[in-house]
Formats: structure tokens, sequence, C-alpha cells
């Protein structure tokens, strides 16, 4: 009996000891931390996905607090940014939205990339294996890893097997971008305008094979660039690029553009964040 | 003074905590992806097999004169926890850069294996106090070399490709097991180094 009672006695005397200990400590020991900090740090989601530059969303609120954006919190979004910026006295804060696009507009009637092709019915394996076709080189593979890949189910394939992005779901978190064997899917961020003109294309051939492969391939015959008002369109190696930081969304190019190739892509920020 | 050396080595080299004993496998294969946390695991660790074992040891002769000692790993494991809290605090009160540098692996020690082992092994081998301190500095040096070593390793296994089935975490098992016998090969020498 004395045993259990000194056993008992023993450790909880070791244990009321060292909480003593840590409470003085914490009084004595106490950092004067920045009252706003952890008010910053609870407005962020906390996720520490490091989007935004920053170790972790608390090396983000410090940043914020030493004058460093607010708008950089990707899965935040707007919302956070609002927030904080209404808790800075900031002016409202416009965040940089972005969007995936995927650069293949594909035809109903091209060359079916898949259509001799027993493997797996994905992207990546069709690509690390060396398999090839007759197809477009440059094209959408069409079996889907980005749709698999996609958080949000924004992607989804056509019936011609061509992904393409709702950007009315994208959230612009970029996970899709890394996947694509093909390099097809690029974030763009919007600046002058909710709507810009986009060239749905990668190939960089031209003339007859290129025509042959898919009719809606961009042949790189300037009639675009010569269209644009803000000369925001380059051609090199045969293949149209569109400076989607200066477009101002008049779609000339659009409707000069002989192989249809070039569409209205929208960046405007996504209404309502999902919870 | 050979003794000691012969402590801290045969600690660092033949009894390696992490490669020989098996302790603290969880911050080796946890924090060992790049090197600059590893080295940072591994220094928070140092200092922390240090400053518990400075504890610990006084700790047994008090269990001792009561003749409590089967208390020896309840005790261990509330005065080492404490002892993490407080260093933290202390941490983050005088020395915030060492803090920025370790603090984030600091709760992750408070119930490390490896530390609470070197407190009890250390008592095991019926060191004497300074003997005890040298052989957690070991240790502590020991673990340290072995997440530098294995954040090299790990380096080389992540670039490397092999078949579906080992990809992650059974190639980097894999990769441990061999790290862990080429100290085998260890045994014996700092032994015959110091005479002993």
């Amino acid at each position: 009996m004395e045993s259990i009672v000194l056993t008992v006695a023993l450790i909880a005397a070791i244990g009321l000891g060292g909480s003593v200990i840590l409470v003085a400590a914490s009084k004595v020991l106490a950092v004067e931390e920045d009252q706003r900090l952890s008010y910053v740090n609870s407005i962020l989601p906390g996720l520490n996905c490091g989007s935004c530059g920053y170790p972790g969303c608390e090396g983000y609120a410090k940043a914020i607090l030493e004058g460093g954006p607010v708008n950089a919190c990707t899965p935040g979004g707007s919302v956070v940014a609002q927030e904080l910026a209404e808790y800075l006295g900031l002016d409202q804060a416009e965040v940089a939205t972005h969007k995936a696009v995927v650069a293949c507009k594909g035809a109903p009637d091209r060359i079916n990339v898949a259509k001799h092709y027993r493997g797996p019915l994905s992207c990546r394996v069709f690509s690390t294996m060396n398999y090839s076709s007759a197809a477009c080189t440059f094209g959408c593979l069409g079996f889907g890893d980005c749709v698999n890949t996609c958080p949000f189910g924004a992607i989804s394939l056509l019936p011609h097997h061509i992904a393409v992005v709702d950007t009315a779901r994208c959230t612009g978190c970029g996970l899709c971008t890394t996947i694509c064997p093909r390099g097809l899917i690029s974030l763009q961020e919007r600046s002058l305008t909710d709507e810009v003109s986009f060239v749905l294309c990668k190939s960089t051939q031209t003339g007859k094979k290129a025509r042959e492969a898919c009719s809606n391939v961009c042949i790189g015959c300037r009639k675009c660039a010569k269209a644009c008002p803000a000369e925001c369109i380059t051609v090199e190696n045969g293949l149209a690029s569109i400076d989607v930081s200066r477009c101002m969304g008049c779609q000339a190019c659009i409707e000069e553009c002989p192989a249809n190739v070039i569409a209205l892509l929208s960046l405007a920020p996504l209404k309502v964040l999902s919870q | 003074m050979a003794a000691y050396a012969a402590i801290l080595f045969s600690m660092i080299l033949v009894n390696n905590f992490v490669l020989v004993k098996f302790l603290g496998i969880c911050p080796f294969l946890g924090v060992s992806k790049r090197l600059d946390s590893a080295a940072g695991m591994g220094a928070a660790v140092t200092l922390v097999m240090v400053l518990a074992t400075a504890v610990a040891w006084p700790t047994q002769q008090v269990l001792d004169a009561w003749g409590l000692g089967y208390l020896q790993t309840i005790a261990f494991i509330i005065v080492i926890a404490t002892l993490v809290q407080l260093l933290e605090m202390v941490l983050k009160r005088f020395l915030p850069p060492l803090y920025d540098s370790l603090g984030v692996y600091l709760p992750l020690i408070t119930t490390n294996c490896a530390v609470l082992g070197v407190a009890i092994l250390s008592i095991d081998e019926g060191y004497t106090y300074p003997e005890a301190l040298v052989a957690a500095l070991g240790a502590g040096l020991g673990f340290l070399l072995a997440m530098v070593l294995f954040s090299g390793v790990r380096r080389r296994v992540e670039e490397a490709d092999p078949p579906q089935v080992f990809r992650g975490m059974p190639i980097t098992l894999i990769a441990a097991a061999i790290v862990a016998l080429s100290f085998m090969g260890f045994s014996g020498v700092v032994d015959n180094l110091f005479g002993m």
C-alpha cells in the first residue's frame, strides 16, 4: 500500500513540479508578439501550401505585417485578400486571377491518336513509352490525365478527345499544368479584361502536313498579328502566340484567323469561393 | 580522456542510434528529404539529448534513492517533455535565430524514442555523470551524421527510377537498410583504436 502511495505521489510531484516550472516560464519568458499576427494568421486558410512564396501561412502573415502583398494567397482567393485588406486598412486588393487553359483545339475530323493504341489509357504512359501515331504530335492526347488530376472537376473531355477547362470552375491551382506530357496546359493571369483571345494550338508544323493532321491548326500565316490593334501577337516557328497581359479582348484576331484556332478565353474571377 | 573519446566515437559509429540500434527511425525517414532540414533536426536532437541526459541522470539517482528505479521510463518521459517545452520557450525568448532554425523540430523531439533511449541506455551502461553526457553528445552527433548521410542517399533514391512496386517508401527503406549494413562494418573498430 505504502509503495503505491509513494509511487503515485512521486510521479504526481514530478508532473506538478514540471507544470509549475512551465507555467512560471511561460509567464517569465513570454515573447511580445505582434497582436495582429495571430489574427492575420487566423484569416489565412492555414494550408501551408507555400503558393504565396513564403514559408507557410505564418511566414506569409509575418510578411503581410511587414508590408507584403495581401493578395498572394491563391487558395484563399479574393475573400481572404479582401478580409486582410479590410483588417489592415488597405485599399481593396485585387487578387491575381489565374485560369488554366489547354492550348489545343483539335478538330472532330483529326486523326485519332489512340485508334490503334491498346495500352493503358493514360497520356503519360502513351508519351513515356514513345508511342506515336500519324496524328498531330503537339496536340492533346485525350486520355484525360488532367481530368483525373483536377480536384475541382473543372476539366472535361470533348467528344473528339480534347481536354477543355471550364473556366467557371477553375481555381487556378495549377495542378494540371505539370501533369500534361505535352505541356499544353498553362496558367494565364487576368490583366486588362475578363475575356482575352488565346491561340488554342501548340503545333509548329506548317503547310500541308499540319493541315492533314488537324484542320484547326495554326500555320503561322500572321493574319492575326496584322489585325491586332494592340500589337500583342507574335508569330514564331509558324505558331502565333498572344501576350495575354496586353490583350484588350477586341476579338479582331478571332475573326481574322483562317484556321479558326483563336478562341475567347474567360479569365473572370470565381464569383463564389467554394467551401 | 581516452575513455571519453572511446565512448564518444563508439556512440557515433559503432552504436549509432539510428543505423545500429534502430532508435528514432521516424524522424530519420520523415525529415531526411532535404539536407538543411535533416541537419536542423540532427542538431536539435543533439542539443535535446545532452540536456535530457543532464536532467535524467540525476532523476534516476533520486528514483534509486527511494527504491523506485522501475519508474524510470514514465519519470523520464515527463521530465524530458517538460524540458523540451522549457527549451522551446527559452530559445524563443533569448535566441530567436536558433529558434527559427530549430523551433519546428523541437515539438517533434518531445516524444522521440532516441532521446528517451539515450537517457535510459546511459543509465543501463552504468555511466558516471560526465560519461553519460559524453555518451549523449556522441549519440546526438551519430544521429546528425546518419541524418546528413541519408539525406544524400535520399536524393539519389528520389532521382532513381525503380520498378513501380518499390517507388516511394519501399525503396527508401531498402536504402536505409543498406546504409545501416555499412555501419555494421564499424563494429570493433573503436574498441581496438582506443585499446579497450
